[in-house]
């Protein structure tokens, strides 16, 4: 590790200003990726901002029958919480799933979705990857990559988002909201992340100093109708291989409306809007789900070692979708 | 007298201390101006090292000095066990690195974090060189040279002359490759290591405080290297997080630390992180292994042919020797094998030093065979159990030489058998098995069984005990095992308990520090009871009889009337009212300016050889090839338990890290030597939810050889578990022709084979091995050298 300096300050605006002014800052929040990460050397900021006395750790009531939630908020405070498990329990689901407990307790929703790709590459600063350090090549591309995308992927880039409270959000069309140099903005939590492309290194479409100081999840009527599912090769403290989160409303036995986002396949997590498209006004059944989940997945293009993902994706999501079809208290 | 204590659950006594934090170990211990060390390591498999340049990081804060081998000049690395003399360990790189993590320099700072940031300021300039990373290609003619003079990457090789001929005249013949894989030790408490230097008149010149599970063994170790007298150096293990074999000797990163202790006359520390753990310490298992079975067309079995390749990783680490040793030496199980042929080979890789862990080359023997087995039943169209029971060795044989040379004690193989299906309802999961398939279900059952024999308390050593009683009435009890979580402060206490009728609670325990222990052979190959705990009862006994002499000669009687009583004293048969009390004795010995004390050195009749049956009754999901654990019966048989608490616990231990490998756990390299499970996030210990109920059990056929009549049990139920669960998920899918999976059954890997059978394009589970094997000398005539080995 190298020398940094850490500074604590009074007001959002101090700390977005701070950062903003020194491309080399960051911002501290439960640090449970961060500073991994500067242990390995994958991170060399030179300052740090610590956020966490600054976000909002509230969970608010919305009119509209959601929460506005803020980014300080723990994983394990959000998991908990009696609203996020009635209105959204696919959130609740998400975040339960991901790392352990002691983990949870620190890390927070703000940094959760700012977290970086688990590829092992990635965080091994003596091989060559194009996110840590453009131009240097991507190891995983003919490595080891059973992890890695099948979806929008680039030839600089493979890996995947590990978080699962972000494929939650972006099925559940949140709004994160971003205090940058220039005032407040929103951005829509499926666009928050984005694809490799010629620049990989870049996550998000935040610019640096841009700091995320709540995220709200619009009232969702069939929002308790919803689940998470991820596959993974331990049952707790892993990644996901695939996750799937979706949200159902069947009415007469047809889709009335429907929500979608798979994780662990792509850059960001994976709204599917293709397969919700072909899902409304059709009937909720198990071959209609098939249909639609080829239909989203038909561009995947896997690696040598991951084309597991396509099938497990699809048929994660016509069981999670047959089920949710299936539960009581239907529309 | 009260009733004894032996044959029951006691609670053990060394517990409370743990669980209220109050356990030292060595990073706890508050050592005034202790220096910290960090390394820097190889981030190449296979490199030169064209240059090193430390002056950035000498210049740092907090650093007080950095050292490469040329600054040292330290010994070479003194191998616990050694494969081949000429494959040298520096213990700091010397001019080649050979696996990623092979220690290139040390930095020695005021603080662990400055030490650890000025690791990253040493420059070494490396040329890579093309890396072997598995033992097979390792072997293969062009492939690169680890150690180029050797002329192959063979460290160590031997082979019987008659090789496939023992297949001659079998109905049958069944064979796969099957892979062993490479899997890490991952004890809690990872390598660590205080050193302090002596001053003018202090008692010694150098006091090692280290987590190892074998102090007397690295005492010697670190006396030879650095050339003083052993009565100089003192070597003390305080509590130790777990070592399951992972623990054994003077290893590079010790030597170092020494040698830096010693150069700067300063006390130092190294406690290793996680991420240095899954690089340094020796990984085990790796064995890749062609194995062909003959038999009859009714089930009998003619002949064995076996060609395993051991993975040394690099330098010759000892693991890979294991494929010599105790995997040739139990190859022949519980079976009655007419014919072996066994040839072997310790193959250098660019990889991790391979090392013990928890059975230390029988679990691969076993894996081996029990794979066999169920090959075999399936070929034959036999039920997998009558096909094993076929084939045992019978009760009255004992002592049974085979055909490999190894002597087992006692056994009675269909004991724990009969035992293991009547817990696991064996008819009935088959009528289950048979139900799901006939009715088409997507989730299948698979029940595995396995039946084991291994080699344990063996290496020919014996062990020190000494006992003590104090004019305060406590007994002092001194062993030369190294116990670190086996419950060795309940179990001789137990045993001294019930020799001098004292309580537990008037019981101290001491073990572990060369200056108050003249000698001991530390804990591994499931030693400890069987050896130290019967070092521990003659040394009881002895003292037992030296206090009746006391008592004799203080209370004016004959000796021979002199007993224990009821009540915990000596007395006089018939004489209610003469009697002493263990602190009277102790007091009136000190009256004569002796101290009441025993103490010997208990040597074994011989190794001994537990066994047992495990049943794995296991869910496989055809779609997606997860595979789930539902029970786990294990009935193992370490002939007389003296606390079935401490028994229950090392079998449930040992199967959750013998399923853990089956399903779980590889360490795996990237072509280039990556490795690519550096972490708990990647490489796939099991969380408390994955381990099914485990349902255990014993059987107790005695043992000869030691007045206990026990068997080691610490690894046991690692070398059975594993196997019953992999013939499990076989068995699932065997009615579609699925013979063989390597482990860990991975989703993919089940998949794969359920996909495969469905589309009549299964792979033969069998490949012909390399050239190699045809090259090896032939071994000598005469005793199996490895016969009684079963040290770690």
């Amino acid at each position: 590790m190298i020398p940094f300096d850490y500074r604590r300050p009074d007001d959002i605006g101090t700390a977005v200003a701070t950062v903003t002014g020194n491309p080399r800052a960051a911002f501290l929040g439960g640090g449970t990726n961060l500073v991994d990460h500067m242990k390995l050397g994958v991170a060399e900021p030179e300052l740090l901002v610590d956020v966490t006395g600054l976000t909002s750790r509230d969970i608010e009531r919305l009119p509209d029958g959601g929460l506005r939630v803020g980014a300080g908020v723990r994983n394990s405070d959000l998991a908990a919480d009696p609203l996020v498990r009635e209105r959204f329990p696919v959130l609740a689901q998400a975040l339960l799933s991901g790392a352990s407990g002691q983990l949870r307790n620190l890390a927070t929703t703000g940094g959760n979705l700012l977290q970086r790709t688990r590829c092992v590459y990635f965080q091994d600063v003596t091989t060559p990857c194009n996110k840590r350090e453009p131009g240097q090549g991507c190891s995983a591309l003919e490595g080891y990559h059973r992890h890695h995308a099948v979806l929008g992927a680039s030839r600089q880039c493979v890996a995947v988002h590990p978080s699962d409270l972000a494929v939650a959000l972006a099925a559940l069309d949140a709004v994160v909201r971003v205090q940058g140099p220039g005032g407040e903005r929103t951005i829509p939590a499926e666009t928050l992340h984005r694809l490799p492309g010629e620049h990989p290194e870049r996550d998000t479409v935040l610019e640096h100093g841009e700091l995320i100081t709540a995220v709200d999840l619009p009232g969702l009527p069939f929002g308790p109708r919803s689940r998470y599912r991820k596959a993974r090769d331990r049952a707790s403290f892993a990644f996901a291989l695939v996750s799937v989160a979706a949200a159902l409303d069947v009415a007469g036995g047809l889709v009335r409306d429907v929500r979608i986002a798979f994780g662990g396949l792509a850059h960001k997590p994976w709204r599917a809007r293709l397969a919700e498209d072909a899902l409304r006004g059709r009937p909720a059944a198990p071959d209609e789900f098939r249909a639609a989940a080829e239909a989203e997945l038909a561009d995947a293009q896997p690696l040598r070692d991951n084309g597991f993902k396509v099938p497990m994706a699809r048929n994660m999501l016509v069981s999670v979708l047959t089920e949710l079809s299936a539960e009581d208290g239907a529309a | 007298m009260p009733g004894s204590l032996l044959g029951t659950e006691v609670r053990r006594v060394e517990d409370p201390e743990l669980l209220r934090g109050e356990g030292s170990y060595v990073d706890n211990l508050a050592i005034e101006g202790v220096l910290h060390l960090a390394f820097v390591r190889s981030p190449f498999a296979h490199a030169e090292i064209t240059g090193i340049d430390v002056s950035e990081a000498e210049k740092a804060d907090g650093v007080v000095a950095v050292y490469t081998a040329a600054d040292l000049g330290l010994p070479p690395v003194r191998q616990f066990m050694e494969v081949n003399r000429d494959c040298v360990r520096p213990p700091l790189a010397e001019g080649r690195v050979r696996f990623v993590g092979d220690p290139v320099a040390v930095v020695v700072a005021e603080t662990r974090a400055a030490a650890a940031d000025a690791t990253e300021l040493v420059d070494v300039d490396y040329e890579p060189l093309d890396a072997v990373v598995d033992p097979e290609s390792a072997v293969a003619p062009d492939a690169p040279l680890q150690f180029p003079e050797l002329g192959s990457n063979i460290a160590a090789g031997e082979r019987d002359e008659i090789g496939a001929g023992v297949l001659d005249g079998a109905d049958v013949v069944v064979r796969a490759r099957i892979e062993n894989q490479r899997v890490a030790v991952v004890p809690l408490e990872g390598n660590a290591i205080a050193v302090v230097p002596g001053g003018p008149g202090d008692e010694h010149d150098l006091t090692i405080h280290v987590s190892t599970q074998a102090p007397h063994a690295l005492w010697v170790a670190a006396a030879k290297t650095f050339g003083l007298d052993r009565e100089r150096v003192r070597v003390v293990a305080p509590h130790v997080g777990g070592a399951f074999g992972g623990k054994f000797g003077l290893i590079a990163e010790y030597e170092v630390a020494v040698g830096v202790a010693r150069r700067l006359d300063r006390p130092v520390k190294w406690v290793e992180t996680r991420s240095e753990n899954l690089q340094s310490m020796p990984h085990s298992r790796a064995q890749v292994q062609y194995a062909e079975l003959g038999l009859t067309a009714d089930g009998e079995i003619t002949g064995l042919h076996c060609r395993v390749i051991g993975d040394c990783g690099a330098y010759a680490g000892f693991g890979g020797g294991f494929a010599l040793g105790p995997t040739r030496t139990m190859s022949q199980g519980v079976y009655r094998i007419p014919r072996i042929s066994f040839g072997a080979i310790a193959a250098l890789t660019n990889t991790t030093p391979t090392g013990a862990f928890r059975g230390a080359g029988r679990p691969e023997a076993a894996a081996m065979l029990e794979r066999l087995m169920d090959l075999a039943a399936a070929e034959l169209g036999m039920d997998p159990v009558e096909l094993r029971r076929r084939n045992f060795l019978r009760p009255d044989e004992f002592p049974y030489t085979t055909v490999v040379g190894a002597t087992y004690d006692s056994g009675d193989y269909d004991l724990p058998l009969r035992e293991a299906l009547r817990l696991a309802g064996y008819e009935d999961l088959r009528e289950e098995q048979a139900r799901r398939i006939e009715a088409g279900e997507q989730v299948l059952l698979g029940i595995g069984v396995s039946t084991y024999v291994e080699i344990t308390g063996g290496g020919g050593g014996g062990e020190y005990a000494s006992v003590e009683m104090s004019p305060e009435g406590r007994a002092t009890i001194k062993v030369g095992t190294s116990g670190h979580g086996q419950g060795h402060p309940t179990s001789f206490a137990m045993l001294l308990s019930d020799k001098l009728g004292i309580p537990l609670e008037s019981v101290d325990f001491v073990q572990s520090d060369t200056a108050r222990i003249p000698r001991g052979g530390g804990t591994g190959g499931s030693r400890s009871l069987q050896v130290g705990g019967s070092a521990v009862r003659e040394a009881g006994e002895l003292l037992l009889r030296k206090a009746k002499e006391l008592a004799a000669s203080r209370l004016e009687a004959d000796v021979a009337d002199v007993e224990l009583t009821a009540d915990g004293r000596l007395g006089v048969a018939g004489v209610p009212t003469a009697s002493l009390s263990w602190a009277e004795l102790a007091t009136a010995a000190a009256e004569d300016g002796e101290r009441l004390e025993a103490n010997t050195d208990f040597t074994p009749g011989g190794a001994t050889f537990p066994f047992g049956a495990h049943v794995s009754v296991v869910e496989v999901d055809t779609e997606t090839g997860f595979v789930r654990p539902l029970r786990h019966i294990a009935v193992d048989d370490c002939g007389r338990v003296l606390n079935p608490l401490i028994v229950r616990g090392q079998q449930q231990g040992g199967a959750a890290q013998g399923i853990s490998q089956a399903l779980w756990e590889q360490v795996t390299y990237d072509e280039d030597g990556n490795p690519v499970t550096g972490t708990l996030a990647d490489y796939l210990v099991p969380s408390a939810v994955e381990i099914p109920a485990l349902e255990t059990a014993n059987t107790e056929t005695e043992t000869p050889h030691n007045p206990l009549g026990a068997k080691g049990i610490g690894e046991s139920a690692t070398i059975g578990s594993t196997p019953a669960v992999q013939n499990a998920v076989v068995d699932a899918l065997k009615h579609l022709g699925v013979r063989h999976v390597d482990m860990p059954l991975t989703p993919q890997r089940v998949w794969r084979a359920v996909r495969d059978a469905r589309a009549g394009t299964l792979p033969s589970p069998w490949r012909e091995p390399p050239q190699a094997f045809d090259t090896l000398p032939v071994r000598a005539e005469g005793p199996n050298p490895h016969a009684d080995e079963a040290a770690v």
